[in-house]
């Protein structure tokens, strides 16, 4: 996928003034974290999840050639196909060597946020492939012919009316009619997906957990559009990256009961299917031929840098969700695959820190990533890392630049810090008295910072700051 | 693609410092147990259809086997769909008495539009009814039908997914778990039901222990 990351600002900017996104983002946000709360709150010990999911994923790491080797000897042993890819480049080439066949027209695709690192889909059909996108959400934005702007609702910038006028438009030369009722719509995507599930030659999907113990792939969907995909045609791919295997079905069990809550707010979800290899002998269905694409892309350097983390992530979604910079300019602003504080942290790896310089900044240091983040990724300080290094490389704006430098000498002089944190807060106290709109807590607007406060509420200051009410408290005690 | 293999494994051996492929791996952590904030009913029954209908599935318990064929009837009445199923060449399910029912055991195509298939277990944590595909049973059972009937044995009842592991002895090609019917949330976050899969997913369960 073409990496537009560098643009982060102006795409920022123009999405915080896109009416429409943020009404679907703003309808999409409150859903997430409260269904999440709740699925997380009822199993007790959550936390201890988390702490094994840690720990698993780095002894994982730790071995990753040892799990990755087991798990290809399994799949082999199954009767399926492995292939090595280094980069994107020959995650293109394998799939398409795997596809061109004369009787291989039309593909089918699960979700698969790996595939859209390379641009799979653009490389099979300029091949001259029919590729068509079977999860609800990627085939919409396929028709929209934009790419995911969430990595597991990749449409959820989409208003309802934006996909029945899509589908209006694409659907009616088929007969189909207008739709503007949910079902209806969902119905229609149905009808028109069910022709494609049944006439495709390939089915390519991802994959959710690599088990070695088993050579078995672990695909998670709620539709079931992911298995449709993998066992109506006759040839399955599976493209998947290497960070993903776990020892064995036992681990398989943890992590499981840590994806759905976090992702989605569900105990588990609908479709758990774990593959393994093609069909057998006597069985009456299922696909002939089934292949294993394990890409690297970068990872196998991050193993070694200060990043190693990031390679924990299972891709819920959560870090995002709860991101107050991700729900205000929506996915599309971070240019590249992943978005949200996972993308921050993981584009500049994989795409070089130059092509994403503002990424490491959209971040307000909340914290809120990390606290839920299922395999404890401590995502904001390896944003920071990534600050410091592009601070070394001398890559920050000048904006930045000085912005620091002004910050770094105020900060370290106690009275001139007080003297200015305190003018400013004085200065939004005395407005919040005189404009009535101001006095229900919050701005809408502040001085010199509207394109901060042009998509949240700035609160109302406390009568002082936090330094001069320290010293007032520190006099009582 | 050998090539890439020797650079990928090259490459993560060279970062953790190591020459060769790691020898020996220390154990992996083990799986915490799952507690509770409101404990599951001691009843595995109960268990898995409190969790079963949660998520939108629903439920019916029947005495034996054979009464499986009335149960299915009843159901396709309410549902107002022609009385008639493919059911997975099983050989319990095949050697039922499907009086009233015009049944036909193979594998399934987009045109039937109800299934009946026998579970290989149910998890009663979550509900989950899990399917083991083989000869006896096909997978698009579980998916291309929109109305999908499972017939669950009491017997087949785990507690968690760690106790169905053993269950199972070698990979079959699919491994199906499967939680309530099909949905989606990819319309303003708002969940439709029967989105590729089933719309519906009715659980018969068959009470075949003695207590
Ligand atoms: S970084 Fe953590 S919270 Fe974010 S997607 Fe990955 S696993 Fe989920």
């Amino acid at each position: 996928m073409q990496v537009t990351s560098r643009y982060f600002r102006t795409t920022a900017r123009e999405a915080l003034l896109d009416e429409d996104l943020r009404a679907a983002m703003g309808r999409a946000e409150g859903g997430f974290i409260d269904t999440r709360k709740m699925a997380v709150e009822e199993l007790e010990n959550f936390e201890e999840y988390r702490e094994f999911a840690r720990k698993t994923k780095n002894h994982v790491l730790a071995h990753l050639d040892y799990y990755l080797t087991q798990f290809e000897s399994n799949v082999l042993a199954s009767g399926g196909q492995v292939h090595w890819a280094g980069n994107g480049e020959e995650v293109n080439r394998i799939v398409l060597d795997i596809c061109r066949r004369p009787d291989i027209r039309k593909i089918t695709k699960g979700k698969s946020m790996v595939s859209e690192e390379s641009a799979l889909n653009a490389g099979l059909e300029a091949a001259g492939f029919e590729v068509v996108e079977t999860d609800l959400g990627e085939y919409i934005i396929q028709l929209a012919r934009e790419t995911p702007s969430h990595i597991i609702a990749p449409a959820v910038h989409k208003t309802r009316q934006a996909v029945t006028d899509l589908f209006d438009e694409h659907h009616r030369e088929a007969g189909y009619s207008r739709v503007v009722e949910r079902l209806d719509i969902v119905n229609q995507a149905r009808q028109v997906l069910r022709d494609h599930f049944c006439t495709a030659d390939v089915g390519i999907t991802g994959a959710n957990f690599l088990i070695a113990d088993t050579g078995s792939i672990a695909l998670i969907t709620n539709e079931g559009n992911g298995d449709l995909t993998a066992n109506l045609p006759n040839i399955h791919v599976v493209v998947t990256s290497i960070e993903k295997v776990i020892p064995d079905m036992l681990a398989l069990g943890g992590f499981l009961r840590l994806l759905g809550r976090s992702a989605t707010g569900q105990i588990m979800s609908v479709y758990t299917t774990l593959f393994n290899g093609p069909r057998r002998i006597d069985d009456l269905d299922g696909p002939e031929e089934f292949h294993v694409v394990l890409v690297d892309s970068g990872r196998s350097e991050i193993l070694g840098t200060q990043f190693r983390d990031i390679l924990r992530c299972i891709k819920c979604g959560a870090c995002m969700n709860h991101c107050p910079v991700y729900t205000s300019v929506g996915g599309h602003a971070y240019g590249w695959v992943y978005p949200g504080p996972m993308g921050s942290v993981l584009t500049p790896l994989m795409v070089g820190q130059k092509k994403a310089p503002d990424l490491p900044y959209a971040c307000t240091l909340n914290g809120r990533c990390k606290t839920v983040c299922p395999v404890m990724i401590p995502l904001p300080d390896l944003l920071r890392e990534h600050r410091n290094n592009l601070v070394e490389m001398g890559q920050t704006g000048v904006v930045q630049r000085w912005g620091m430098w002004l910050w770094s000498i105020v900060a370290r002089k106690p009275v001139l810090y007080s003297m200015m944190t305190s003018l400013y807060v004085l200065k939004l106290n005395l407005l919040a008295r005189m404009v009535p709109a101001f006095q229900r807590g919050s701005f809408k607007y502040i001085p010199m910072m509207g394109a901060w406060t042009s998509s949240r509420d700035f609160p109302v200051p406390q009568a002082s700051t936090f330094q001069s009410q320290w010293k007032k408290r520190a006099l009582h005690d | 693609m050998t090539d890439s293999r020797a650079r990928v494994l090259g490459t993560i051996r060279k970062t953790l410092n190591r020459t060769e492929q790691s020898p020996l791996v220390d154990s992996p952590p083990s799986v915490p147990s799952p507690r509770y904030r409101t404990p599951l009913p001691a009843d595995v029954v109960e268990q898995f259809s409190l969790m079963h209908k949660r998520v939108h599935g629903t439920f019916e318990a029947v005495g034996c086997l054979q009464d499986v064929p009335q149960a299915v009837r009843r159901y396709l009445n309410e549902q107002s769909i022609p009385i008639k199923a493919v059911i997975s060449p099983e050989p319990e399910l095949s050697s039922i008495e499907w009086t009233g029912l015009d049944v036909e055991s193979r594998a399934s195509n987009r045109e039937d539009a109800s299934s009946v298939t026998m579970a290989f277990a149910g998890i009663a944590e979550t509900g989950t009814l899990v399917m083991v595909s083989s000869r006896e049973s096909p997978v698009n059972h579980h998916f291309l039908p929109e109305f999908n009937i499972a017939v669950l044995k009491q017997s087949r009842l785990v507690d968690s997914m760690e106790s169905l592991w053993p269950l199972i002895g070698e990979q079959p090609r699919a491994i199906n778990l499967i939680t309530g019917p099909s949905k989606t949330a990819d319309i303003e976050q708002t969940i439709v039901y029967g989105a590729h899969g089933p719309r519906t997913l009715h659980v018969i369960l068959v009470r075949d222990v003695v207590s």
